[in-house]
């Protein structure tokens, strides 16, 4: 029930905020070089795209990409917007889903990106990162809350 | 207009998606490779990539209603398989089955699953303290790949429906390289492990399908 990291890629597949919850080594070369996080970002963006692509036995019309990654020593969550704002969370292997805390973030993103005047979501195709300090207090808490509510729930069983 | 597009691609768009994908990953790749500091303002995606992902993505949030349906069908159906994937070292598809599919498959659709499971395994590498690829399973609200990889190269990527158990396939895999793969492959003096060289042993697939009959996911 831990939670390593969080991007926020916009529609046009930019990452446009990014929150670490843990120490660089628990994600690996991510960790180590944090400009390679811009790159595997544009890469998942486009794997979302693929996942679509390979839906077999749909209708065409209904597409809807991975909603998660499972990999040995960690689990990557996707969330899409009805808007086409992914939320990624990279976490342990142990935490099978994420929504209550997608649900969460994407309410902070409401109250404190979208509402900001000043922030500018889209200019010409090009995103602007969130650069807003609640907004970023505001999702280290309630990833704190997260972690907290896990660890009761680990003493609990 | 994006929503007034058709829905049904013809070949020559999903060609050029495809190329499209390939070439933006390959990009990636490549800045990754020279590991220069990426800009955080890069350019947009292509007008092909975009509009077609907003489409299908704004046309499947106006049919949410029938995804519960759609889920309820795959759930009752129980553990359904839909296609397999095994590549070589090189990268070509040496192998490919499909069970209870019904929507067509399209061209090139080898080439998509394989640079999917690759670019997935490359990115689970870094964030892997071992360095190790551990990608095992990507879940969509419609179907779930699992993955698999020998030490000398071989991947295996089956689709499934989503209610199939990781483990449960993780362990099928290995039965299906130490048995399977192993008597009517390894030991087949025909077979030549060389670029371009497809499974065409029969007792293969009959052996293939009687590991996943043992294992319930086919009737």
């Amino acid at each position: 029930m831990t939670v390593h990291l969080l991007w926020i890629i916009n529609q046009s597949g930019q990452l446009i905020a990014k929150s670490s919850f843990t120490a660089p080594e628990n994600i690996g070369e991510l960790g180590a070089k944090p400009d390679l996080q811009l790159t595997m970002s544009s890469i998942l963006f486009s794997t979302y795209g693929m996942s679509q692509e390979l839906t077999p036995n749909a209708n065409p019309v209904d597409s809807a990409g991975m909603t998660l990654v499972e990999c040995e020593e960690h689990n990557i969550h996707i969330y899409e917007t009805p808007t086409l704002v992914k939320f990624v969370l990279v976490s342990d292997s142990r935490t099978r889903e994420c929504n209550a805390l997608f649900r969460e973030l994407h309410s902070l993103y409401v109250e404190y990106v979208m509402k900001n005047p000043f922030h500018i979501v889209d200019e010409g195709g090009i995103g602007q990162p969130i650069r807003i300090a609640a907004f970023t207090g505001a999702v280290k808490r309630a990833v704190d809350r997260y972690h907290a509510a896990g660890v009761l729930t680990a003493t609990r069983k | 207009m994006w929503f007034l597009k058709p829905t049904t691609r013809n070949k020559v768009e999903v060609v050029l998606l495809v190329i499209n994908f390939c070439c933006c990953c390959c990009c990636c790749f490549f800045c990754c490779r020279q590991a220069r500091t990426e800009p955080l303002f890069t350019a947009p995606p292509s007008h092909v990539n975009a509009s077609c992902q907003k489409s299908r993505c704004i046309l499947s949030k106006c049919h949410l209603d029938s995804l519960p349906s759609s889920l309820a069908l795959l759930e009752g159906v129980g553990m359904t398989l839909y296609s397999i994937y095994i590549f070589n070292r090189y990268g070509d598809n040496i192998f490919y089955m499909q069970w209870n599919r019904t929507s067509a498959v399209q061209e090139g659709e080898a080439s998509l699953v394989a640079g999917f499971i690759y670019t997935l395994q490359h990115l689970s590498s870094q964030l892997s303290s071992s360095g190790t690829s551990g990608l095992r399973a990507v879940q969509t609200p419609f179907y779930k790949l699992h993955y698999a990889e020998t030490m000398t190269g071989y991947r295996v990527a089956l689709l499934t429906c989503r209610n199939v158990s990781t483990a449960l396939v993780q362990g099928i895999f290995i039965e299906m390289f130490r048995d399977v793969f192993h008597k009517t492959l390894t030991r087949d003096l025909n077979y030549r492990h060389e670029p371009g060289c497809m499974i065409t042993n029969p007792d293969f697939a009959e052996g293939l399908e009687a590991l996943f009959r043992s294992k319930q996911l086919l009737e």
